[in-house]
């Protein structure tokens, strides 16, 4: 572990264990994130054969798909319980249907900003003249995951989704 | 899922609902963040944490789209700036500047119509769809039009028509449009030249369009003009029930042929009724029944009124009729 920033929040996370006064200081963290966003490139090799690759995204058109990404990683000595995270689908962008993966999590959704969360299936949204119907993957507003078991010290894992940029 | 869990998560982030957008999807330069949350338990002390920020940027798609408005045109040999209405629209994502042109030289064709001059290209700047006094010529590299995300402008292009061309010839004239930062195939890409610096990407029309419009030459051609004038009960001119409009057809034939069995019909407007026996062919009065003169009035299945004006050659002149209604 080379990056400062890092090792500085371990120390100061080990000094809080020793005096018991965890609270303040917890909240750098015991489980870290790691967002990215990328996108699939295809390159043409030396043989002439083309392949797809993961890029980092910066700039993006309309219509273009982005890969997110969020690593997380327990950097404390205490399992974490509940472990949930919730991602919103940013602006300007719509979710790409079955595109959220997380291995052993359990994925559920929001369409109405994050008030409350439920199976893809059982979703519905209000149209403008007050009927309901079923919610589609673009009208999710939030992702959210949560591990099925405790995340141990020095476990991580990793989520995804896809979102098209409108 | 349970309920607690739910509730753990204090942390949102992102809140809001995307923009109206345009045709072609978010507006250039918008930048597009994203933070995810995680929330958790260590020995029952609830713990939230947020992560980096990711945050995209939507780069200009370079697009444009040339539509003809006008069907072909009907002209006489040897007659002058004559035009063709197209209109230009940005498609792109951001605001574009687009250098417009005029291309005469196609195949396909049985004539080459001639540049007006000084200037071949206008802007419709009336919205009259005629080429008309008020109309600013285009200079390229100095009017370009700047267009605005699905933004549009009418564009005339002005030809002269050779003399001696058959009767049913027909000459092709296109009207190009590219955008300044640049043009090519779809997904090359101008680092930094887009608006506000970003990348700017050339989109699925290539940035380029171009379409052409067709003059077709007939040696008779009939110009019809058509004006209202309105008379309400009180002398003035408002149109309010029971005042009475008097529509005024001018018919100009031109050429060197003859327009043989030409019938003028004009369908009454809605919400009126026409007024009995109020038909004029050249300020002669003219019945409503289908008689010894010209003149008729039909009140089904559609009220109209027809006038048979028979044989027109240029030198018949303008042939000029009217009829009044009455607003309901």
């Amino acid at each position: 572990m080379n990056d400062p920033a890092m090792m500085s929040a371990k120390g100061l996370l080990l000094t809080s264990l020793l005096i018991l006064a965890g609270n303040a200081l917890a909240q750098q963290g015991t489980i870290q994130l790691e967002h990215k966003a990328e996108q699939w490139e295809s390159v043409t090799d030396a043989e002439g054969i083309e392949q797809t690759r993961l890029v980092e995204a910066a700039r993006v058109l309309p219509g273009e798909e982005v890969l997110f990404s969020v690593t997380y990683t327990n950097v404390g000595d205490q399992a974490a319980e509940d472990v949930t995270i919730t991602n919103p689908v940013p602006d300007h962008m719509s979710y790409v249907d079955n595109s959220a993966t997380g291995d052993n999590t359990s994925v559920t959704f929001s369409v109405d900003g994050g008030e409350t969360f439920g199976a893809a299936q059982d979703l519905l949204v209000t149209d403008a003249l007050g009927a309901e119907r079923p919610a589609l993957a673009k009208d999710y507003t939030h992702i959210r995951w949560v591990v099925d078991s405790d995340v141990s010290a020095g476990a991580s894992g990793t989520v995804r989704f896809t979102a098209v940029v409108e | 899922m349970d309920n607690n869990r739910k509730s753990l998560v204090i942390g949102m982030i992102g809140l809001g609902f995307a923009q109206l957008g345009t045709a072609a999807g978010t507006i250039a330069g918008t930048d597009i963040d994203n933070t995810a949350v995680v929330s958790y338990e260590v020995v029952g002390t609830p713990q939230t944490v947020t992560s980096n920020t990711v945050t995209l940027t939507v780069a200009e798609v370079l697009d444009v789209d040339v539509t003809l408005l006008s069907g072909p045109a009907s002209v006489v040999s040897g007659s002058t700036t004559q035009e063709l209405l197209f209109v230009v629209t940005n498609t792109g994502n951001g605001t574009e500047g687009f250098q417009l042109a005029i291309n005469n030289a196609l195949s396909g064709d049985d004539f080459d119509p001639v540049a007006s001059t000084p200037a071949a290209i206008y802007f419709d700047t009336d919205a009259s769809g005629d080429f008309s006094a008020g109309d600013i010529a285009y200079t390229p590299g100095s009017n370009d039009p700047q267009l605005a995300p699905d933004a549009s402008v009418d564009v005339l292009l002005v030809n002269d028509i050779p003399a001696s061309l058959a009767d049913g010839a027909i000459g092709l004239s296109e009207l190009g449009a590219a955008a300044l930062t640049g043009t090519g195939d779809p997904g090359d890409r101008f680092p930094g030249d887009g608006d506000g610096g970003i990348d700017a990407v050339v989109g699925t029309s290539g940035a380029d369009d171009a379409v052409s419009g067709q003059y077709l030459i007939s040696d008779i051609r009939l110009d019809v003009i058509k004006s209202a004038t309105v008379l309400d009960p009180f002398g003035g001119s408002d149109p309010v029930p029971g005042a009475e409009i008097t529509y005024r057809i001018v018919v100009t034939p031109t050429g060197t042929e003859t327009a043989t069995n030409t019938v003028f019909t004009d369908p009454i407007p809605a919400n009126t009724t026409y007024l009995a026996n109020s038909i004029t062919l050249n300020s002669g009065a003219l019945t409503d029944a289908a008689d010894a003169d010209v003149g008729v009035y039909t009140a089904t299945p559609m009220p109209e009124i027809s006038v048979d004006l028979g044989d027109l050659i240029q030198a018949s002149g303008a042939q000029t009729i009217e009829f009044t209604v009455t607003i309901n």
